[in-house]
């Protein structure tokens, strides 16, 4: 313990130096300046440094640095260098600076800085930093040209009707996504960086007239707490800054469609983005939210409400199913039919485990195979669905190891338990809960922990809205979008909670509202 | 500092709630499902002066193939109380014996007879494992044990058989009244308005093999035994009580006919029956508004049911018919048992309570010399096609 902290002290007393070299201010002279570049990027070898002088006045000494990779290489030769050598612009030393901008360096982004720190940024993030002698500021030139990765459906969130554009890595391509679909002024985009040493660039979209100004302040609230090393992905922030923070619930949702999040951008929500994730947090997040898709939208309102309805009843059916089986095989054997019963004792005559712990041990082997289909490489995939479909389902029950009518459980609640991915974590959870509760006290065990569930999910909040609204608040308008999907001409508000400029449809003055 | 005593609180909220469920909990002991075995009948029978012997039919699980499913195994016991007795039982078989899917209780007509049925349902009520939907029923052999002996037809298991026969009868045969074990309770308590009738079985060979069939109803004063009614005298009864929802009624064609031979079948389709009192301060009587709306489903004989007059005149005939049997099944039923089987005390204790205690005393004395007035309208709406 002691030499931990002792290495902690020394370590810090380093860096605290380092940190001192960072705040100098720049200097009006160009070597000074590279050198102290040049200790800052020590052993980091992409950083390219090129001196140049104009070849019409030599006096004119300029040092352009950017971060090898990260470049645009023909806009820096075109409209930096060449520019810089070849200009027969009036200039003299140390009153240069806005006349390069002005007349001279051809690039659309043009920032002049003093800080040391904003130049490490910018130099990793793609930009060219000219350094001017005789000037104690220096230019920050736009030269980003990184490879990103085409635009693609997003795997986990299929459509079989509508856009099929997802999410990249790179901020700004996302951004246009979104911008593309909302062409007007009132779509704001505020950017904002994360993490004390991956300083990544973040970014909140909401809709100035619609969006509910205290669930932005608490936002922005949240946010001004983050004191985290790194944010790889959406995720760092939605733990950091989610309400009840132990729930299995989600408080805040995701998706990686710039049609979803326009969709959400409409209904009043915010946007979060960060660079280098394709995944899109989106907030507040309503419990109905779990069991909506984009695709409802984009499809015949039969169809989406009979879908919607099989999602909420698949979720339900996924967290009873197992503990209702152990209450019949085990508590309640009277409130089945006699033939049902007569059949289930003879499939159960002769297996070895108790029906309880036959349960958790294929639960737990669902769980399991589930987690090996997503970390195996996709080569040898079907080995495992020939392993985990017919030996586990087959031959278990031919060899008398399992009952069958436990293979149609797990089968049950595996398949329901795919139609809701959004709550898959917290449907693992539940079931557990409930059988525990059933393998211990029977149905009334079943019905507590449903009621604690119960209680739970009505206590959920999502950045102080209520995420599932009690009955005696529900309105007919509020229903429209939950249970059923109502066709598009009868969805004439926005959810309540969410705003408070809630027509969507026709003028203000219709009186039907509700 | 705070969080944490809200934290304790809420644990310590929990586990009230578990603890509470434990002590609220009725009957949440596990048992598992292949340590059980499913009685669905019981048979109970004298064995001696201090013995009953119970005969309880119970799902066959021992082969688990699937040419066996459905078979019935017996188990038999002995004991001076039916608890004592199923508690014997237990002795013989190492699993568990499970009463909440029992069907049906058969009760030799022996004990019916001699010691009344109550002493014997009693324990079928009382506990909690059977429900109280079990139907009692009475075996018109010698012994009640034979009735599961028999072969089933289309189950294997004759409870079940049973159970399913008396369950629909009064939609198709009407031969008989289904009762539950909690409303022959019913009966048995308080004022004793209605004379108890419970289904009565007996054993009948069909392809050479001996079967179970439901053979009319047993009539019981008080708890005790006192006959039977035929099945045809049954659906008769079932007109009068106003559960007939089915069946079959066949009809002379011809009043002079010499033998009076019935060749057409009516099946029923819908009927309903009002019934009503009246007393002059002497004597009852029953009155019976019968409609019955039927089918002609038969015709034996050379008439032409196209024709109206034909149609009116089978109408005619079919109603005095009807009342004649109708009227005689219940002159035989006061007769011979003297006994409210058909509820009339129920319907005076509701409508007239004093007129009620005062005829209370010599109630059997008023039902054996009521006179019945019959009102039937018979409705046909379907002569049936012929192809």
């Amino acid at each position: 313990m002691w030499i931990i902290f002792l290495m902690g002290e020394d370590f810090m007393i380093k860096s605290s130096l380092k940190e001192n070299k960072i705040t100098t201010l720049l200097s009006e002279s160009l070597e000074k300046n590279i050198a102290t570049l040049k200790d800052i990027f020590i052993d980091d070898d992409t950083i390219a440094i090129r001196f140049i002088t104009n070849c019409h006045n030599t006096m004119l000494k300029y040092c352009i640095v950017h971060n090898d990779g990260l470049i645009n290489a023909s806009i820096i030769n075109e409209n930096i260098i060449k520019p810089l050598m070849l200009s027969k612009v009036e200039l003299s030393r140390g009153q240069q600076i806005d006349i390069l901008i002005h007349q001279v360096v051809l690039i659309n982004q043009v920032k002049k800085t003093k800080e040391w720190q904003e130049i490490i940024e910018a130099v990793t993030y793609g930009d060219t930093i000219l350094f001017i002698d005789g000037e104690s500021e220096v230019l920050i030139l736009n030269s980003k040209g990184f490879n990103i990765r085409a635009i693609a459906e997003p795997d986990n969130e299929k459509v079989i009707n509508g856009p099929r554009e997802g999410f990249g890595e790179a901020l700004m391509m996302n951004l246009s996504m979104i911008r593309r679909r909302l062409r007007n002024n009132e779509l704001k985009i505020k950017f904002r960086s994360f993490g004390k040493r991956t300083h990544t660039q973040a970014c909140i979209c909401y809709i100035d007239s619609i969006v509910n100004k205290n669930v932005l302040e608490e936002l922005y609230r949240r946010l001004d707490t983050i004191d985290i090393d790194g944010v790889l992905d959406t995720n760092y922030i939605t733990e950091l800054i989610r309400d009840s923070r132990f729930s299995p619930f989600r408080a805040t949702g995701y998706t990686e469609r710039p049609d979803v999040v326009v969709g959400k951008l409409l209904e009043g929500r915010i946007i979060l983005l960060v660079d280098g994730s394709p995944v899109a947090l989106t907030l507040p997040y309503l419990f109905i939210e779990n069991f909506q898709s984009n695709e409802d939208y984009y499809m015949n309102f039969y169809y989406s409400s009979l879908a919607r309805f099989l999602r909420i009843f698949s979720f339900i059916l996924s967290i009873t199913v197992p503990s209702l089986y152990i209450i019949i095989v085990a508590f309640n054997q009277e409130i089945v039919p006699t033939t049902l019963l007569t059949n289930l004792v003879r499939e159960r005559m002769g297996v070895p485990l108790p029906a309880v712990l036959e349960v958790f041990v294929m639960l737990i082997l669902f769980d399991i195979l589930k987690e090996a289909g997503i970390r195996v490489p996709s080569g040898i995939g079907h080995a495992l669905s020939l392993v985990g479909g017919l030996v586990i389902g087959q031959a278990a029950v031919s060899a008398k190891l399992v009952a069958a009518p436990m293979i149609i459980v797990v089968a049950v609640t595996a398949i329901t338990g795919m139609l809701v991915p959004r709550v898959d974590a917290s449907v693992i959870y539940l079931r557990l809960l409930l059988l525990i509760l059933s393998a211990t006290f029977g149905i009334l065990g079943f019905i507590s922990g449903s009621l604690i569930i119960m209680t739970h999910l009505l206590n959920l909040h999502s950045f102080g809205i209520p995420q599932l609204t009690p009955m005696e608040e529900l309105k007919y308008q509020e229903v429209k979008d939950t249970f059923v999907r109502g066709p598009w001409w009868k969805m004439l508000n926005r959810p309540e909670v969410l705003t408070k400029n809630k027509t969507r449809l026709g003028s203000e003055d219709r009186g039907d509202c509700d | 500092m705070k969080i944490g005593v809200i934290a304790i609180k809420r644990l310590v909220g929990i586990l009230l709630i578990l603890i509470l469920c434990t002590l609220l909990s009725g009957c949440w002991n596990y048992r598992g499902l292949n340590k059980l075995s499913i009685v669905t009948g019981v048979a109970v029978d004298r064995k001696d002066d201090n013995n009953y012997q119970l005969t309880m039919e119970t799902v066959d699980l021992t082969a688990a193939s699937k040419e066996s499913a459905g078979k019935s195994q017996i188990i038999q016991s002995e004991g001076k109380t039916m608890f004592e007795a199923i508690r014997n039982a237990k002795k013989r078989v190492t699993k568990k014996l499970y009463f909440s899917d029992m069907k049906v209780l058969v009760v030799s007509n022996q004990i019916a007879r001699e010691e009344g049925i109550k002493s014997i349902l009693d324990f079928f009520m009382r506990d909690a494992e059977p429900r109280e939907t079990v139907i009692p029923i009475i075996s018109q052999e010698k012994t009640a044990k034979e009735i599961f002996a028999a072969s089933g037809v289309d189950a294997k298991i004759i409870s079940e058989e049973l159970q399913k026969m008396i369950d629909k009868d009064s939609e198709t045969t009407a031969s008989t009244r289904k009762i539950a074990n909690y409303q022959v309770f019913n009966m048995l308590q308080g004022e004793k308005e209605m004379s108890l009738v419970m289904p009565a079985v007996h054993l009948v060979l069909n392809n050479e093999k001996k079967v179970v069939e439901v053979n009319g109803i047993a009539i019981f004063k008080a708890d005790k035994l006192k006959g039977y009614l035929s099945p045809e005298d049954t659906h008769y009864y079932l007109f009068t009580v106003d559960e007939v929802k089915g069946g079959i009624l066949t009809f002379p064609s011809n009043e002079k006919n010499q033998k009076w031979y019935d060749d057409l079948s009516f099946e029923i389709a819908k009927n309903k029956t009002k019934r009503s009192y009246s007393y002059d301060g002497n004597r009852l009587k029953f009155i019976l508004d019968i409609k019955t709306t039927a089918v002609l489903d038969e015709v034996g004989a050379d008439i032409d049911v196209i024709k109206k007059e034909n149609i009116e005149k089978i109408k005619s005939t079919a109603d005095r018919v009807f009342t004649d049997r109708l009227e005689s099944v219940i002159k035989k039923e006061q007769i011979e048992f003297g006994c409210d089987i058909f509820g009339i005390g129920t319907m005076i204790h509701k409508s007239n309570p004093l007129l009620w205690s005062q005829l209370k005393e010599n109630w059997e004395y008023y039902i054996q010399t009521m006179e019945v007035e019959v009102r039937p309208e018979f409705l046909i709406i379907n002569t049936g096609l012929e192809k």
